[in-house]
């Protein structure tokens, strides 16, 4: 089934336009990877799918069906809470860890104090963080490593509930072990979550995804499972790409 | 709940922001609107180059020529007293100055920064002008150069801050390259540091010389106040001071109210002045 | 031969600059301490000024009170506008072109000298709008002194918290007035209130805006709004001006910077905490 699907989308930045004619359907309850080279709007596809986008300066246009409904007639709000994204570089709020778990279920509602206590752990445990944080919840949050920070993030952005998680290059600044964290519970999460997850890392992207979509310049080249992309892709530039052409 | 307060908060932000801006704006505007009610009857010529001034004689002897004169004047003997020293102190303090003795020597710029300008004229008067009288054997110490040299010692916070915020950029950025080739701290701070921080030189030096025109109290209490054409050691008169002194004295709504307006008008003119072209010397000069 | 000269020259320029201002601050100090210190009493500082003229005599406890008044309205009254309009900017406003405005008037308004506010406290709060000499009028005429000081600090203060955190709230869907009160006001409280204190010393410090505007020569502790006050900068200038007691202006002097200092040490104590915090 299709949680998300996009019908030639276009984003814009200004007058520039970055994003041209995107279509691709996401399915629910898979990891999907999005690669391409450096520049060929990546971000901009996450920034679109959770409304980020107009913050940045930005615009789209096209048709979404989010959930059976026209993705544009969702209070902007709305989107947001119930497609998660994950910036590329860990940002952690300057809070303690509990306050960055709590900051969001708190927004919208959550008062006991004992739920929240509840949301947190489980957050933290399903990021793989828990036991490494457990002893003191109560310190910044800014004090985490680097690849801690991003579990952290990964964790916060499950405590509003999201139906979708985007995750951009989430890996990027982190070693081969925090790498490694972060795609075993990846792979956990998939059981109840749709993962969108732009990578620089092609390994990655086979390792981890169902489905796998190549960007280069704006255009959707080539969308299909990961193991067809990778063994017999259709398009000679994806082919390319993989064999390390356009770096 | 939170959607309700966060639309009253931005429309109450928006407000608020709206007022502040319009009141400032009010204060601007009503400056200008009473200076030029003066500026009807006595023209601007011959009000900035009259050089007598007598509000209780006739409108023709309002003239503010030596008066702008000894503004002038006090402010720049301010500047070249006080521009070599703190240009010296902040190549000092970015080169040779570190950790905790820095932050204390800041704390202790930030002190001078932070007395009152009443404070000084207090000292100025009891211990500069008095020395200038029993020393230098003057008549009166009130004159143009206590005035300079205290407001110099006042704006030499200003001066060395900012100097020394791009000195230390500056020094930072090439000392490991200087270092390597072993060259000395004092040759890197010459040939490096000082001529790539002319732009915050300058900077210093308008900062500088608004703060000293601007200023009332401390130069009131020791230039003796006669508007007279201004020298060293004579006796002067400024725009501030005669605005503190005047103003008293004049009726809301007479012809010496709206003069003092339009001095205020005046100073904040040569000061907008002063600014643009050093704005424009810094592009034209710097941006290659 | 020359270079060595030179070299000399130089580091020479730089230490005797250096003296020169620490001694200065030091016999700025140390002179205000010491002749302070001598005329100074706890009878001085609770009591109110007698004998004649009025003043050579007596304490300065209203002096101490006004000024204490005056800053609390001029800070006021100023954070709080400050505070909305750096949000504004910084949050709400969309156009950069309104941004441009802003920032222009608050500008021109930092560059109008303090006796020219004071001159349109005295013109307009005064006596147009009938306020007369009173705490108000001078407290506002403060106030608008300080506006551009605060709002120019607040600012920066909230124009360098982090965009990525900000981004990460609002991709959770949170609104901006969220945001504000639970992210980023909390992490700028230090800054904020160490702008607000900073400009409370600078407005405490400030004679010429309210010699016309309801600074006088003797009053009681005021009783309301609109009550002439006394003022610690404006009784020194009074005691020096007239000569009326060298004695009390020194040791008025020696109160003024030492509430003063007291005020800037509570304002740089706030912002080495957020520093300790924020690392
Ligand atoms: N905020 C922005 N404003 C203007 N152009 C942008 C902005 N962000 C990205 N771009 C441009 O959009 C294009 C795609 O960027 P991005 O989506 O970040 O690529 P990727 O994530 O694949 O590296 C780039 O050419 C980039 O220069
Ligand atoms: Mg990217």
């Amino acid at each position: 089934m299709n949680i998300l699907e996009l019908l030639s989308l276009n984003s814009y930045y200004g007058h520039e336009q970055v994003l041209y004619g995107i279509n691709l359907a996401i399915r629910k309850n898979a990891i999907t990877a999005v690669i391409g080279p450096s520049g060929c709007g990546k971000s901009t596809l996450l920034l679109t799918l959770n409304r980020m986008l107009e913050e940045c300066g930005g615009r789209a246009e096209g048709e979404i069906t989010f959930a059976g409904k026209d993705f544009f007639s969702y209070p902007k709000e709305e989107i947001r809470r119930r497609i998660g994204i994950v910036f590329q570089k860990p940002s952690p709020f300057p809070l303690s860890i509990y306050r960055n778990l709590t900051y969001a279920p708190v927004y919208y509602g959550v008062r006991d104090k004992k739920k929240l206590n509840e949301i947190v752990e489980s957050k933290l445990k399903v990021a793989g963080l828990y036991e490494e944080v457990q002893a003191d919840l109560h310190k910044s949050a800014l004090q985490l490593s680097g690849g801690q920070q991003q579990r952290l993030c990964i964790a916060r952005a499950l405590t509003v509930e999201p139906e979708i998680l985007l995750l951009d290059e989430p890996c990027s600044a982190l070693d081969i072990k925090n790498t490694a964290n972060i795609e075993q519970m990846l792979l956990k999460l998939a059981q109840d979550y749709t993962i969108v997850i732009v990578t620089h890392n092609l390994a990655q992207a086979k390792r981890i995804s169902d489905y796998t979509a190549f960007l280069l310049n704006g255009e959707l080249v080539e969308y299909g499972e990961t193991k067809k992309v990778f063994s017999r892709p259709q398009d000679r530039r994806t082919w390319e790409y993989i064999e390390g052409i356009y770096g | 709940m939170y959607k309700v307060l966060d639309v009253a908060f931005s429309k109450l932000i928006k407000l608020l922001t709206i007022f502040s801006l319009l009141l400032l704006a009010f204060v601007v505007v009503f400056i200008f609107r009473e200076s030029v009610v003066f500026f009807k009857e006595v023209s601007v010529l011959s009000f900035i180059s009259g050089r007598s001034w007598n509000p209780l004689l006739a409108a023709d002897n309002l003239g503010i020529f030596n008066i702008i004169l000894g503004t002038l004047y006090v402010s720049l003997v301010a500047i070249i007293l006080a521009l070599p020293i703190g240009v010296g102190m902040a190549l000092l303090l970015a080169g040779y100055v570190e950790g905790r003795v820095r932050a204390i020597i800041r704390g202790i710029i930030d002190i001078l920064a932070g007395i009152p300008s009443v404070v000084y004229g207090f000292i100025g008067l009891l211990v500069l002008v008095k020395w200038f009288e029993t020393r230098l054997d003057l008549s009166s110490g009130e004159s143009v150069l206590a005035g300079g040299i205290l407001l110099a010692v006042m704006v030499l916070p200003y001066v060395i801050s900012t100097c020394h915020e791009s000195m230390e950029k500056a020094y930072r950025r090439h000392a490991p390259s200087s270092q390597a080739l072993g060259v000395s701290r004092s040759y890197l701070l010459r040939e490096i540091v000082l001529p790539e921080s002319r732009r915050a030189i300058i900077a210093a030096t308008v900062l500088a010389l608004g703060r000293a025109m601007g200023e009332t109290m401390a130069v009131m209490m020791v230039i003796g106040n006669a508007p007279i054409p201004p020298t060293l050691l004579g006796k002067c008169q400024t725009i501030p001071s005669l605005i503190a002194l005047e103003m008293g004295m004049a009726e809301v709504g007479s012809l010496h109210y709206h003069s003092l307006f339009a001095s205020g008008l005046v100073l904040m003119a040569v000061l907008l002045a002063i600014n643009l072209v050093f704005y424009f010397v810094r592009r034209s000069a710097f941006m290659k | 031969m020359r270079k060595m000269e030179n070299s000399r020259l130089f580091k020479l320029w730089m230490v005797v600059s250096t003296l020169i201002v620490l001694i200065s601050v030091g016999f700025i100090i140390g002179y205000i301490v010491l002749n302070g210190i001598k005329s100074i009493s706890l009878d001085f500082i609770i009591s109110s000024p007698k004998g004649l003229p009025l003043g050579s005599e007596g304490g300065i406890l209203p002096a101490i009170v006004g000024s204490l008044l005056l800053m609390l309205i001029a800070c006021g009254f100023a954070s709080f506008l400050a505070l909305a309009t750096a949000i504004y900017v910084v949050f709400y406003c969309q156009s950069s072109q309104i941004e441009n405005i802003v920032h222009i008037i608050v500008q021109c308004m930092a560059g109008v000298p303090s006796i020219v506010i004071g001159l349109f406290g005295y013109t307009f709060l005064v006596a147009k709008l009938g306020l007369g000499r009173s705490l108000l009028s001078a407290g506002l005429t403060l106030g608008v002194m300080v506006f551009p000081f605060i709002e120019v600090r607040i600012e920066k203060s909230l124009q360098e918290f982090s965009t990525a955190a900000l981004q990460s709230s609002y991709a959770l869907g949170v609104s901006k007035a969220y945001t504000l009160f639970k992210l980023v006001l909390p992490q700028c409280k230090e800054d904020i209130v160490a702008a607000i204190t900073l400009a409370g010393g600078f407005a405490m410090g400030a004679t010429a805006p309210i010699i016309l505007t309801g600074a006088v020569i003797f009053a009681p502790i005021p009783s309301s709004l609109s009550s002439p006050v006394m003022a610690l900068p404006f009784h020194l200038y009074i005691l020096t001006g007239e000569g009326i007691s060298l004695e009390k202006a020194y040791a008025t002097a020696l109160v003024l910077i030492t509430l003063i200092f007291a005020i800037n040490i509570i304002s740089i104590a706030l912002t080495s905490r957020r520093k300790e915090v924020g690392s």
